[in-house]
């Protein structure tokens, strides 16, 4: 048993991948696991998708143009078959999150991968002071028990930067809250499928427990 | 809420970090001395970014400060800002390849700004943080380049006007003149035209003791301070400094 195991699907020591789909930074999250003694790896091939035991779904920059990457790999066909078919763990990163709802409104509006109910839109915030992008470190606050932020303060600080955020249909989606201005969605866990609005390689020790409660579960 | 930033300031030449006072530089060591003599470690658990440029002749990304950089994203998860000589969008992807999360622009958005509307186009505008550095020439506020070498003529309001206009993300505003001296941060200049700033604002130049940043951070339209100021904040100084803000209520992040 063991290390003959290491790459079947099912087995728990395997596989996590970071998915390269040249949207994101990807050393951080790769020397975040590595310092916390977890192996990954970096691919954009469906292929390693698919048999992967978990997946992580980081992203920087635009919406639409994340999704037009996804669709033309055909990401989003291998995204689909591991976490709905082999129902394994994925977790999306700031616009990793974002583009796991139904759609969002940038440039015109663009199709998201539709894994949790949900609209994304630009903060347009009452209070004209409070500048966007909302950038630097935000209390997120649980909103259900969830696994996600098991081990964690009660409202803890991660770091943010972001002009849109995600709106979720369905409440019993949510698992954290951020206020800035208003309340608004930061964190979703539905099943096997996380996700975060933060950044949690960029939130010292705070965020390094969320990518440990993600590998463990 | 969202709390405030203390910005930790490398400044890159050659392969040594150095210490700077108007902007003139003097090499201080190189990763492994900063590491040793200034725990590295324990400033990266004190402060909310880091913010890296190269100030080097050369003006262009070496593979050196790119290993370097990426020596550095592996040990501390914080955000990390890099700046000097990034002039195209192929330099902004080799910067987020080593592990940067924001680029700091400056003299690029004066000769480029069509590739800088590129880069923003691409990477989103919270990409990149506009620097503007600034010294009273003839009673007015006149924004330099080049690090600080070149005379733009052109007034810091008119600036930060442009660069908001092109899209960045955060402005940091940098004193020539009291860069390095210790004696705290130009207040009054920010004061009076802070109501021209619809970006998160950082401001840097002057930091010697925690009151500074107290006074700077206690002000709504402030959203960050940054300092190179290596000697003041060595080992455990960045820590008391953080301490004392807490301690005066203002609001920074716990972990």
């Amino acid at each position: 048993m063991g290390t003959d195991f290491r790459n079947s699907l099912g087995d728990t020591a395997a596989v996590i991948t970071i998915i390269d789909y040249n949207m994101g930074n990807l050393a951080s999250i790769v020397g975040a696991f590595k310092s916390l003694g977890i192996s990954c790896r970096v691919s954009s091939s469906p292929k390693d998708i698919v048999t992967s035991d978990r997946i992580i779904l980081p992203g920087v920059g635009s919406f639409k143009k994340a999704m037009d990457v996804i669709k033309e790999r055909g990401i989003d066909e291998a995204l689909n078959t591991l976490t709905n078919i082999h129902e394994r763990p994925l977790l999306g990163i700031c616009l990793g999150m974002q583009i796991l709802a139904s759609r969002g409104e940038e440039g015109g509006g663009a199709q998201g991968l539709g894994l949790i109910e949900g609209e994304v839109r630009r903060f347009n915030l009452e209070d004209k002071s409070l500048k966007i992008p909302h950038v630097g470190f935000n209390e997120v606050v649980a909103s259900k028990k969830c696994k996600m932020f098991e081990s964690l303060s009660d409202s803890p600080d991660f770091y943010f930067v972001h002009s849109y955020f995600m709106a979720c249909a369905n409440r019993e989606d949510v698992s954290g809250v951020t206020t800035y201005g208003s309340t608004f969605d930061t964190a979703v866990e539905k099943g096997n499928i996380w996700g975060c609005q933060f950044h949690p390689e960029k939130s010292q020790k705070n965020g390094l427990m969320i990518l440990e409660n993600f590998s463990r579960f | 809420m969202l709390k405030k930033r203390l910005i930790f300031v490398l400044l890159y030449l050659d392969g040594h970090f150095c210490l700077s006072r108007n902007f003139s530089a003097q090499k201080v060591g190189d990763l492994e001395w900063v590491r040793k003599n200034y725990d590295f470690d324990s400033i990266s658990k004190n402060i909310d970014e880091l913010l890296i440029i190269n100030i080097g002749k050369e003006k262009k990304l070496t593979a050196d400060f790119l290993g370097m950089i990426e020596s550095l994203v592996s040990r501390c998860f914080i955000p990390v800002t890099v700046g000097g000589g990034i002039h195209n969008l192929e330099d902004a992807y080799r910067l987020l390849y080593v592990g940067a999360d924001k680029i700091l622009l400056n003299t690029c958005i004066h000769e480029n700004p069509a590739e800088v509307e590129k880069i923003i186009s691409i990477f989103g505008s919270q990409f990149v943080i506009g620097a503007i550095d600034y010294k009273k020439v003839e009673g007015k506020n006149r924004v330099f380049t080049k690090g600080a070498s070149q005379d733009t003529g052109l007034l810091l309001e008119e600036v930060i006007s442009q660069y908001q206009k092109i899209g960045v993300g955060e402005l940091l505003l940098t004193s020539i003149g009291l860069d390095g001296t210790g004696q705290g941060f130009d207040l009054p200049t920010i004061d009076a035209l802070h109501s021209s700033i619809k970006i998160p604002l950082i401001i840097s130049g002057g930091a010697g003791r925690p009151d500074h940043f107290v006074q700077a951070l206690q002000r709504k339209h402030i959203d960050a301070v940054a300092t190179a100021n290596l000697f003041n904040f060595m080992a455990g100084g960045l820590a008391d400094a953080r301490g004392v803000l807490i301690s005066e209520r203002v609001p920074l992040a716990l972990w």
